[in-house]
């Protein structure tokens, strides 16, 4: 499957994409809010083919249009009638190929898989993540308590949530305010 | 929109970025910065192209790293 866009598209995960996904979960600025990264490449094939599989998740990588090139992962994940998780983003590209990213994630669950809500649960000190999500019109639901171990220590996570109406607006902006970048 | 005068243009750009001053805006980096991500940098560059009429490139978009070369920009036209 192939979702596209204005500077990247989404395509599903395959295995064949195990090895970069392995290298960017890898990274060491990367890491710091994350839940642990596979160890080895078998271990992140064995993660990948599991959730190839599962139904209740959709895994894309992200790819440049512009450099024809992979630049990161996102998902959907806990997909149910009512809704699902987004998360898994781990972008390495310009701004607004990281911000895409999201939109056409967004669109995805909203217009192919007809969710009514998607949400996402970000760690307590991502600061950067999170003034992300204060910024889009995504509604703000709380802290989930404990909910990531990372470094050994449990971590809040904080949920924003997404509904049509309000991803719409996002998705407005956004082409507005990218209009005229070239 | 209406145009602005390069300071009130700087001032809003400190309100988003909730810096006291063009000083420190100046030092600020925007890796240290947990107020400007993404979406913030968008914005800012989205404001500054509307007042300075003037295209900003996706390159200049990307290299744009700190508080200096937003300054440099306004200045400039």
């Amino acid at each position: 499957m192939k979702i596209s866009g204005k500077y990247i598209y989404l395509k599903s995960l395959s295995l064949n994409d195990s090895s970069f996904v392995y290298k960017l979960r890898n990274k060491k600025r990367i890491g710091n809010y994350l839940h642990k990264p596979p160890k080895t490449l078998k271990d992140q094939k064995i993660w990948s083919k599991k959730n190839i599989k599962n139904n209740k998740t959709k895994d894309f990588i992200i790819i440049s249009k512009k450099k024809n090139k992979k630049i990161g992962t996102i998902a959907l994940n806990n997909i149910s009638s009512k809704g699902a998780e987004w998360g898994r983003w781990i972008s390495i590209g310009s701004t607004i190929e990281n911000i895409e990213s999201v939109i056409l994630l967004l669109v995805y669950g909203f217009h192919n898989l007809k969710l009514k809500k998607i949400y996402s649960l970000t760690n307590i000190n991502n600061k950067k993540v999170i003034n992300f999500h204060i910024t889009t019109p995504a509604t703000y639901d709380g802290v989930i308590k404990s909910l990531f171990i990372i470094k050994n220590k449990k971590t809040n996570a904080l949920k924003y949530s997404f509904r049509k109406n309000n991803f719409l607006k996002f998705k407005k902006n956004f082409y507005l305010m990218t209009q005229s970048i070239l | 929109m209406k145009t602005l005068s390069k300071q009130k243009l700087i001032k809003n750009i400190l309100k988003i970025l909730k810096i006291k001053n063009e000083k420190n805006l100046i030092k600020t980096k925007r890796k240290n910065c947990d107020k400007w991500d993404s979406l913030i940098h968008l914005q800012i560059m989205f404001i500054i192209e509307k007042n300075v009429k003037k295209k900003i490139s996706i390159n200049v978009l990307n290299k744009i790293s700190n508080g200096k070369d937003l300054v440099k920009i306004i200045n400039e036209n």
